[in-house]
């Protein structure tokens, strides 16, 4: 298994905790993490700082909570940002969080045997 | 803590998958848990799920935690329920914020079950604790109430025991402040049916209920005896048996008696314990009256002492009783009230509304100060008036059927023995008492018993010349010559005889006392009013304005007085 984007002791910890459930969490996570991304484009085109703010800080919060380090800290980079309310120098398609996003999930599916 | 219902508690997390973690975490560490997505949310589930504890995200959409903290804390109220703020923020300004919107911990993201479980396990005792406090809190309020309903009820019952008696009366002020409901000090003034007063200030060791409840038996016994014409050695002798029967060891009661006889101008005190008895004379001089005596309560009947000092007061002269409370007043140096310093400022003082002002002043300065340990505060000033002034409104009225004994006679003889030991007055004046209209000149009667009864036993069998008690020493010398001889007394009687009958307007009350003695010239008793100077020979003077006629027979071994009632408008209400 490739642990390169998750720190290993903490997901299987939370495997162990969620025991039946854990597959049924990895599809909650990864629709509801799908959503927020949409979301944060979405408000990045409206200029929506407030919103995306909130949203960027839940994604990195949910992150951090199953061990997805290296996502949570993009995340963190892109919410320093907007933070100081220079929402406008993002990258419209927040690249760094797609493709961190997208490595997590095929090694989350795997870990879930789904 | 098992046995404790369980906890439920409110989750409010925006994001999907971690809310999904927190509660499961905390379902399974077996509490009930309810869900909610923002903070209107939240306040939502909280008002209608009623949780014990919270679990709030910081930010989230439609209204952030923050706020909802806040308005949930308004609607808590009294209860506790702790707000623990779940953030991955970890700046000191955001976790200010969490704590002035009235969160009570932080759980930061990522979640750690051991910490999870340890936080709401500690909040989990602190909630069963408030909750316990707020029961027993609410269990001595509803105690308390009760308890002083029972006061307030108990209270009407010992007011109309322990009444007041006679304090309202012109020559009487008093200060009584009770510290609780009930008050440890008692104070009783009643007219004597011979004219005069007695006043009785009692100080029961100890406060509230268990202070107060002696009061009860020693009102009792004061107004019962009083009115029946017993004197003021008697009353005190009663008082103190039923107090050392009744009061467990190491209860008493402090007194001051003061009998106050308005028709010779004397006064006889006893006081068992309490401050010095202050008598402020008309020539500026403050005489003090020492504690003699042991509190009431705590002798026996054969060991206790009720004899009384007798002092002269004029009118206008003032006597001044204290309970000890008035020692716990400060004055406005700090300085403690002492009795000295108030007799210091009794001598400036010549104005009595001054004098209790003063006094007043020092207890609301103490007062103010919320001194926790003070005792009840009572003082009571008493001025010698003339005669005359008492109206006959004052005289003890007491209720009647219209049934009585109108029509009849008794005599009564005693011998050696019961002359010494019993006095006759009371019983005399039970007995005339049956006649239901004369219960208002009760007072009348009483006084012309208590001339010849008294003349009956000191001049005709005693011999004593009343001459002697014109000066202070005389006085004394009087008291022991009586002593010794009634205890000489042999082969002597004193005979009372008792007839009432109606006639017309009234009803005609004849008493007849003859003694056994050689006689006395009842003729040198001057039958004119006495000059003011003379602090006897007022007895027989007084009578014949009282009576009809009082006739001295023989050697004046035997005399005879008539007393006519008659009816008055006041009279026909009885």
């Amino acid at each position: 298994m490739n642990f390169e984007h998750l720190n290993e002791t903490q997901i299987n910890e939370l495997a162990l905790m969620l025991g039946d459930e854990f597959p049924e969490f990895v599809r909650t996570f990864i629709s509801h993490s799908g959503e927020l991304i949409s979301s944060l484009k979405k408000q990045l085109y409206t200029n929506d700082n407030d919103a995306f703010v909130i949203n960027i800080h839940s994604l990195k919060g949910s992150c951090r909570n199953i061990g997805a380090e290296q996502l949570a800290n993009n995340c963190l980079q892109i919410e320093v940002v907007a933070r100081n309310d220079t929402i406008a120098v993002i990258d419209p398609e927040l690249m760094s969080i797609c493709e961190e996003f997208n490595t997590l999930k095929v090694t989350l599916l795997k870990l879930a045997r789904i | 803590m098992s046995e404790a219902p369980q906890l439920k508690i409110l989750i409010t997390e925006d994001n999907i998958a971690d809310c999904l973690i927190i509660n499961k975490l905390v379902k399974d560490q077996g509490y009930q848990t309810i869900v909610a997505h923002n903070g209107l949310e939240a306040i939502d589930l909280f008002v209608k799920e009623k949780p014990d504890i919270i679990l709030m995200d910081a930010l989230m959409p439609k209204m952030d935690g923050f706020e909802a903290a806040k308005r949930i804390k308004l609607l808590i109220g009294d209860d506790f329920v702790p707000i623990i703020f779940l953030t991955s923020l970890n700046d000191d300004v955001s976790l200010v914020s969490c704590l002035e919107a009235g969160g009570d911990d932080f759980l930061s993201k990522p979640y750690n079950s051991i910490v999870i479980a340890a936080k709401i396990q500690a909040f989990k005792r602190m909630v069963i604790l408030h909750r316990t406090v707020q029961t027993q809190r609410d269990e001595i309020t509803r105690r308390n109430e009760y308890l002083l309903q029972e006061q307030k009820i108990a209270k009407k019952v010992f007011d109309n025991v322990a009444h007041l008696g006679c304090l309202g009366a012109s020559n009487i002020k008093h200060l009584l402040s009770p510290m609780s409901v009930f008050n440890g000090d008692v104070l009783l003034a009643s007219r004597k049916p011979s004219g005069g007063m007695i006043v009785f200030l009692g100080d029961f060791t100890g406060h509230g209920l268990p202070a107060a409840i002696g009061a009860m038996p020693v009102a009792e016994i004061f107004y019962d005896l009083v009115a029946k014409g017993f004197g003021i050695e008697k009353i005190i002798y009663e008082i103190n048996q039923k107090l050392n029967t009744i009061l467990p060891i190491g209860f008493f009661c402090c007194a001051s008696i003061v009998d106050i006889n308005y028709s010779w101008e004397r006064i006889k005190l006893w006081n068992g314990g309490l401050l010095d008895i202050l008598l402020k004379k008309n020539n500026g001089s403050v005489r003090p009256f020492k504690s003699l005596h042991l509190p009431l309560g705590i002798l026996s009947t054969k060991e206790f002492n009720a004899e009384c000092v007798e002092y002269d007061m004029k009118v206008g002269e003032r006597v001044y009783l204290f309970s000890d409370g008035i020692v716990d007043l400060k004055d406005s140096e700090e300085k403690e009230f002492s009795l000295n310093g108030f007799a210091d400022y009794l001598l400036k003082s010549d104005d009595s509304d001054e004098v209790f002002l003063h006094i007043l002043e020092q207890e609301k300065l103490s007062f103010e100060r919320n001194m926790s340990n003070i005792d009840d505060v009572t003082f009571v000033e008493i001025k010698m008036i003339s005669e005359d002034v008492i109206s006959n409104k004052h005289r003890l009225v007491q209720n009647s059927d219209l049934r009585g004994a109108r029509d009849w006679s008794m005599s009564f003889e005693m011998f050696n023995q019961t002359i010494r030991d019993f006095n006759p007055i009371p019983l005399m004046l039970h007995i005339t008492m049956e006649v239901p209209e004369l219960r208002i000149f009760n007072n009348d009667v009483c006084m012309v018993l208590s001339e010849l009864i008294t003349n009956g036993i000191d001049h005709g069998l005693l011999g004593l010349d009343s001459q002697l008690k014109n000066s202070a020493n005389g006085f004394q010398q009087y008291y022991n010559l009586r002593n010794e001889r009634l205890n000489n007394l042999s082969g002597e009687s004193l005979h009372i005889s008792l007839r009432h009958l109606p006639d017309a307007t009234g009803g005609v009350l004849v008493i007849r006392v003859v003694d056994t003695g050689e006689g006395f010239d009842f003729r040198a008793i001057d039958l004119d009013i006495p000059k003011a100077s003379q602090m006897s020979g007022r007895g027989i003077p007084l009578l014949t304005r009282l009576c009809e006629s009082i006739v001295y027979e023989g050697n004046g071994n035997a005399a005879e007085a008539v007393y006519r009632w008659e009816k008055t408008q006041d009279n026909n209400l009885l």
